[in-house]
């Protein structure tokens, strides 16, 4: 019964991807990539909202709090909220870049702004160190889903399995499908969500006797010292990021500057599915104490608390919303391996190598997640703390005339080393979060070098849309 | 740049102090309120009312900016 809830709900998804892209068969790169900027603004929120609530909402986030108490959980909904506020002024703006330029990658936005093709590979490779543990992410809940539901599978079938459906969304309809698809991933993660806070809720007698003060220790539900610091530095840190480094993917295919920006005013609503989350995982701080690995403990409650039937749409929710982001994530590092990294590749191949590397991505990041496993959200900072080394990139795209080329390229490449560097040592600054350190460490780059030595000036994308070059103005790169 | 200073102050500058602000006051407290820890509480409070000050900025002050789409 379970089984077939799952397979039923993935081939609909495929069905659905089929779908979304019957009347763009056969379109070029730019509607591959970003749908040919044509999405309104509701469909926006969707592929937004698709991509933003990972597999890590449903996993990650519960696994936070049974392992580290509340600060995890803290910082993961403080900045998805805050980031909502700043993207309200700031993806606009990116869109705007993305127009100004005809990009449909980051990289392309750096390269043609700066007229630098070093500069454009170098965004590349940073980009695609980051999305790679992003992809391993997805790949590691999908393997905890699935290899709980008491399935005869190992974790190589799952990755498999997984990866299979993440190619064929792609494959069929390009950058579609993770937004239609994405409409029914929220519908059964919200059912998944709500079905698995209700039933503990219904289960201890109260939700009081699942995270009240009588069931739970101060420790468990309070935070100081280097916890704080760590929580209030990583909301900071990490919805600055949100926008200007994951921004581009849902932003790019809107079709206008009023799309992306009302669409945003909503999106704080969709996190009202987090109390039930908690509930889940103070629940399952209590009724199962030991588990070997914390990332199981959402799905480890839902199969105490649940009918096979019921956990078959639980699994459905989680699994869609995993196999979705990494379809996504796949899409947006097949194009810029194509656009970006791969020199010359002519625009009219560009569609059948994206899909080629989208492949090549799915394999290295499934091997990845068999070889090292480890905390979901251990990753997920790791991958904030690389992403982030664009951000100083964007602000002088957006706001600043004078930068520096090098400047930008080096701070960039001095951020991923410090980055890694920190992440491979375990630096802990007392909490103060790491990815803060490696900006820093990126932005002084920039501002150092070209307060010293200023560059040509630039019209900054922010100080108006009617000073946008024409198209023939802009340098063109890699087709 | 920005063209409306009262929108960024309500639809960024209020949500982010009530965020912000909100878990270093709570931040050690163990009360709870309906049985969910009032850190959290507080936390998911800060959900509406950021689409509410969003909403305002985007009725009041920026939609008249950008064109309706066509």
């Amino acid at each position: 019964m379970l089984i077939a809830i799952v397979a039923v709900v993935m081939a609909g998804s495929i069905g659905l991807a089929v779908w979304a892209g019957r009347s763009t068969r056969g379109g070029g790169i730019s509607e591959f990539l970003v749908g040919g900027r044509s999405f309104p603004a509701w469909l926006v929120y969707f592929l937004a909202v698709g991509e933003v609530y990972s597999i890590g909402t449903m996993i990650g986030f519960p696994s936070g709090i049974y392992a580290h108490g509340a600060s995890y959980g803290i910082w993961f909904l403080g900045y998805i909220l805050l980031a909502y506020s700043l993207g309200y002024f700031l993806a606009p703006l990116v869109w705007r870049a993305a127009k100004r330029y005809d990009a449909m990658t980051v990289p392309d936005v750096f390269g043609r702004h700066f007229g630098s093709r070093r500069l454009e590979l170098i965004t590349c490779v940073t980009m695609l160190i980051a999305l790679v543990p992003w992809g391993q992410y997805q790949f590691i809940g999908l393997q905890v889903v699935l290899s709980n539901l008491g399935l005869r599978l190992d974790p190589v079938q799952s990755v498999v399995l997984a990866g299979i459906v993440a190619f064929i969304y792609i494959a069929v309809s390009g950058v579609r499908s993770p937004a239609f698809v994405s409409i029914l991933k929220d519908l059964f993660m919200l059912l998944g969500v709500v079905l698995v806070g209700v039933a503990v809720v219904i289960a201890a007698g109260g939700t009081a006797k699942v995270s009240g003060p009588e069931v739970l220790s101060a420790a468990q539900t309070t935070m100081g010292g280097s916890e704080l610091t760590f929580a209030m530095t990583t909301i900071l840190f990490q919805s600055i990021v949100f926008y200007l480094g994951f921004g581009g993917a849902y932003v790019f295919p809107a079709r206008s500057e009023r799309a992306v920006k009302s669409s945003t005013v909503w999106m704080p609503m969709y996190m009202l599915i987090y109390p039930f989350l908690v509930l889940a995982a103070y629940y399952g701080v209590r009724a199962h104490p030991d588990l070997d690995n914390p990332n199981t403990v959402f799905m480890v409650t839902a199969k105490g608390l649940l009918p096979d039937w019921l956990l078959g749409l639980v699994a459905a929710g989680a699994a869609l919303s995993g196999v979705l982001v990494l379809a996504a994530t796949a899409l947006t590092i097949g194009g810029m391996v194509c656009r970006n990294l791969a020199p010359n590749v002519p625009a009219a191949a560009q569609r059948r190598w994206t899909v080629v590397a989208v492949a090549s991505f799915l394999v290295l990041a499934a091997v990845l997640t068999l070889v090292a496993s480890t905390l979901m959200l251990t990753i997920l900072n790791l991958t904030y703390n690389l992403l982030a080394q664009v951000v100083p990139g964007w602000l002088a795209i957006l706001f600043v005339r004078r930068v520096r080329t090098a400047a930008v390229a080096a701070g960039m490449v001095a951020g991923v080393l410090t980055a890694i560097a920190l992440y491979v040592t375990g630096a802990t600054f007392g909490g103060f979060n790491a990815g803060l350190v490696s900006l820093g460490v990126n932005l002084a780059v920039v501002v150092a070098w070209s307060l010293m030595k200023p560059d040509v000036a630039r019209t900054p994308v922010a100080h108006s849309a009617e000073d946008a070059p024409d198209a023939e103005a802009v340098p063109s790169l890699s087709a | 740049m920005i063209r409306s200073w009262p929108s960024v102050l309500i639809g960024l500058f209020v949500p982010a102090f009530a965020l912000l602000a909100g878990i270093l006051v709570l931040s050690g407290s163990t009360a709870s309120v309906l049985g969910i820890p009032v850190l959290f509480f507080w936390v998911f409070c800060c959900c509406p009312l950021t689409t509410l000050c969003l909403w305002i900025s985007w009725r009041f002050f920026d939609r008249a900016h950008y064109p309706e789409d066509d």
